[in-house]
C-alpha cells in the first residue's frame, strides 16, 4: 500500500513516532511519503495530485481536533482514502475511531501493529488485529492490547531519509534525535508512562534497552551521511539502569566523540553518575523539577523527590560543566500563584541554566487527570485542552484571578529564573495584561536559552573538561564531514 | 570580564523584549486590520518530538524557528507556539 503521513511540522527535530512507524511500513514492502503543512489546503492539494490508499497521523491530545478536522476535508473530497490514526492520543483515548472521519486506530506502538493492520485493511476479512481498531462494512473490528516489543534492537532504524530528502532544513540541522531506550519506571500522576505501565502490566518491562553497540552504530551512521554536531536523546529516562549508562557512555567516548544531551532524574543523579556522563560527553540534560511545593511535588505528583535532591543533582552536574535545563508545571490542582511562584525560587537556587515551564494539561487517562475531575479542579472534557502546554490553565482557579497571573508566570519563568535580579518585580509584572507580548517574550527566551545554552554548548571551551580534553574546534570535528563546517543551517 | 559579560546577558534580554514588544504590535496591528494573527502549530518537545512528544516532554524540547535569535538564521517557517517537549 501507499501511506502518506500528514504532519503539521515538527520544528527543528523530526517526529520520531513518524520516522519509526515508516521504518517499520518500509521493511513490510510499503511505500511511504510525508507532507508537512500546517494548512489543509496544502494537504488536500497534496494529495489530490496522488491520493494514496493511507493517510496517517501521529496524534498527541489537543492536536488531535486539528487532524480530525483534516481527516473529515480529506474524507469529504477522497471518500476512498483510508485514514488511519497512531499516537498518545488514540493510545489513551481509542474511542476516537468512533468518530465517521477515521478508519482505523493503532493503539500503543505501531512498529509491530501498523504493517499487520495495513494487511488487514487490504483484506478486508475481518481479521483482528491486536493493537489496533479498524471499521469494516459500518462496524468495528476491535483488537486485543499488543505488548509492545522487547527486544528494541530488532526495530528498523528511525527512516530519517522521509524527513531529511524532503526538508533541506531538518537533513542540515546540526541535532540529531535519538532513542537508545523506552519507557520509565516512576510513578509520576501527571505522565503517561504510568499508565502505559499499568496497560502492559505483566506484559512488558517497564524500561527497554537498546544495547549500546547499536545505538552507537546507529549514530555513526546518520553523522557519516548528514550533519550532526550534538546528539539529542530523546528517553524518556536515560539514567534508569547504570550498568547501561556506564558502558553506553564509554563507548559514545571512544566511538562518537560527539556532544550529547539525555533527560535524568534527580533521585538518580550522584557525582558518580555525573561524572559517568560527563566522560561520555554529555554536555546538557534535561531534568524534572516540576514543583516547588514540597506537598504537590510528592503528594500529589508523586515524585517522591526532596528539594534537596534536587538541589544536589543540579550541583552534582554543574560540578562536571553539565547545563541543566529543568522541566517545571504551573497550574497544577490546587496550585495558587504563590505555591507556583516558588517553582521559580526552587529553580534560582539549584542555578539551572534554562528553566522551561509548562502550563499544566490533563491528558486523558493520566492519573492526575482523573483524579482533578473527581476533586472538580478539572471540566473533564479533553476537547478543551489546547494544542500545546504553553497556553492556557484548564484547572479550576483557586483564588480568583490566579489563572491569568499563572499562565503569564509561565511565560516569564525562565527570564525570571535566569534574571533573578527580577525576581522581586514577579508579583508586578504577571498581574500585567500583556498576553500577546509576554508569549513573544517567551518564544525568544525559549530560544534563545536552547540555543545558548545547550544547543551551541559544544562551542564552550569549559565543557567537557572530564573529556580529556576537547578537541580543536569542540566534539563535533571528530565526527562531521570537513565539507562543511558551518555550525548551522 | 564581569562588567563584558553581565552587559551581555543584559542585553540579550533587552534585545528580546524590544523583539517581542515588535513582534507582539504587529501582530495586533494584523489582527485589527482581520489578518491572522497567531497561527497555532504543534507543540514539539525537543522533546525533540515536541510533542512532548515529546521530550514533555520537551523530548522535546524542540522548538520551531520563527522569531530567531539574533545570530540564527532563520531557516523555516515552522511557527513555534509549539515549542516541543520534553
Amino acid at each position: 500500500m501507499r501511506v502518506v503521513f500528514a504532519s503539521m511540522g515538527t520544528g527543528e527535530v523530526a517526529s520520531f513516532g513518524i520516522m519509526y512507524v515508516s521504518a517499520a511500513l518500509r521493511r513490510a514492502g510499503h511505500e511511504v511519503e510525508l507532507i508537512e503543512s500546517e494548512s489543509v489546503d496544502i494537504v488536500l492539494r497534496a494529495i489530490g495530485r496522488d491520493p494514496p490508499d493511507v493517510l496517517a497521523f501521529s496524534v498527541t491530545t489537543g492536536l488531535h481536533r486539528i487532524y480530525l478536522a483534516w481527516a473529515r476535508a480529506v474524507k469529504r473530497a477522497f471518500p476512498w482514502v483510508i485514514t488511519l490514526m497512531g499516537g498518545p492520543h488514540p493510545t489513551f483515548f481509542p474511542e476516537i475511531v468512533e468518530d465517521p472521519s477515521i478508519d482505523a486506530i493503532v493503539i500503543g506502538e505501531g512498529e509491530a501493529t501498523a504493517p499487520l493492520l495495513l494487511d488487514a485493511l487490504g483484506a478486508r476479512d475481518g481479521r483482528v488485529v491486536d493493537g489496533a481498531r479498524y471499521k469494516l462494512d459500518g462496524a468495528i473490528v476491535q483488537g486485543g492490547l499488543r505488548a509492545p516489543e522487547q527486544h528494541l534492537d530488532t526495530l528498523p532504524w528511525p527512516d530519517r531519509e522521509l524527513f531529511f530528502n524532503r526538508s533541506r532544513f531538518h537533513a542540515r540541522f546540526p541535532v540529531k534525535p535519538f532513542l537508545a531506550s523506552r519507557g520509565c519506571p516512576y510513578r509520576c500522576t501527571y505522565c503517561f508512562n504510568r499508565t502505559l505501565n499499568d496497560m502492559y502490566r505483566g506484559r512488558s518491562r517497564a524500561v527497554r534497552t537498546r544495547s549500546p553497540a547499536s545505538v552507537v552504530a546507529e549514530i555513526r551512521e546518520v553523522a557519516r551521511r548528514w550533519p550532526m554536531k550534538l546528539v539529542w536523546f530523546l528517553d524518556a529516562n536515560f539514567v534508569v539502569s547504570r550498568r547501561w549508562v556506564e558502558e553506553l557512555c564509554e563507548r559514545l567516548a571512544r566511538d562518537v566523540g560527539l556532544p550529547f544531551y539525555c533527560k535524568v532524574r534527580p533521585n538518580l543523579v550522584d557525582e558518580s553518575l555525573a561524572r559517568t556522563l560527563a566522560l561520555g560527553g554529555c554536555t546538557g540534560v534535561g531534568m524534572g523539577v516540576e514543583c516547588g511545593d514540597d506537598r504537590l511535588r510528592n503528594a500529589v505528583l508523586e515524585r517522591n523527590i526532596s528539594r534537596e535532591t534536587i538541589l544536589n543533582a543540579c550541583r552534582c552536574l554543574h560540578d562536571v560543566g553539565i547545563a541543566v535545563m529543568s522541566f517545571n508545571m504551573v497550574g497544577l490542582p490546587g496550585e495558587t500563584y504563590e505555591m507556583a511562584r516558588s517553582t521559580v525560587d526552587l529553580n534560582i537556587e539549584a542555578r539551572v541554566e534554562y528553566a522551561m515551564a509548562t502550563v499544566f494539561q490533563p491528558y486523558p487517562r493520566t492519573v492526575l487527570a482523573q483524579r482533578a475531575i473527581e476533586t472538580g479542579d478539572f471540566h473533564g472534557d479533553f476537547e478543551r485542552i489546547d494544542t500545546n502546554y504553553y497556553s492556557t490553565c484548564q484547572m479550576r482557579e483557586s483564588v480568583p484571578g490566579d489563572r491569568a497571573r499563572i499562565e503569564n508566570l509561565q511565560r516569564l519563568f525562565g527570564i525570571a529564573v535566569a534574571f533573578p535580579e527580577i525576581r522581586r518585580h514577579l508579583d508586578r509584572l504577571v498581574a500585567i495584561n500583556a498576553p500577546r507580548f509576554y508569549r513573544e517574550l517567551f518564544k525568544r527566551h525559549h530560544r534563545h536559552s536552547f540555543y545558548r545554552h545547550f544547543y551551541e554548548r559544544y562551542r564552550n571551551p569549559e565543557v567537557g573538561r572530564l573529556h580529556g580534553g576537547l578537541p580543536a574546534g569542540g566534539f563535533s570535528r571528530s565526527m562531521t564531514s570537513g565539507k562543511d563546517d558551518r555550525p548551522w543551517p | 570580564m564581569a562588567v563584558v559579560r553581565t552587559a551581555a546577558r543584559w542585553s540579550a534580554l533587552v534585545a528580546m523584549i524590544a523583539g517581542a514588544a515588535i513582534s507582539a504590535g504587529i501582530a495586533a496591528v494584523v489582527q485589527a486590520c482581520g489578518g491572522k494573527a497567531e497561527p497555532k502549530g504543534p507543540p514539539t518537545e525537543s522533546g525533540v518530538d515536541g510533542s512532548a512528544d515529546a521530550d514533555s516532554g520537551p523530548d522535546g524540547p524542540v522548538i520551531s524557528l520563527d522569531g530567531a535569535g539574533p545570530d540564527i538564521a532563520p531557516t523555516n517557517d515552522v511557527s513555534l507556539d509549539t515549542v516541543p517537549a520534553e
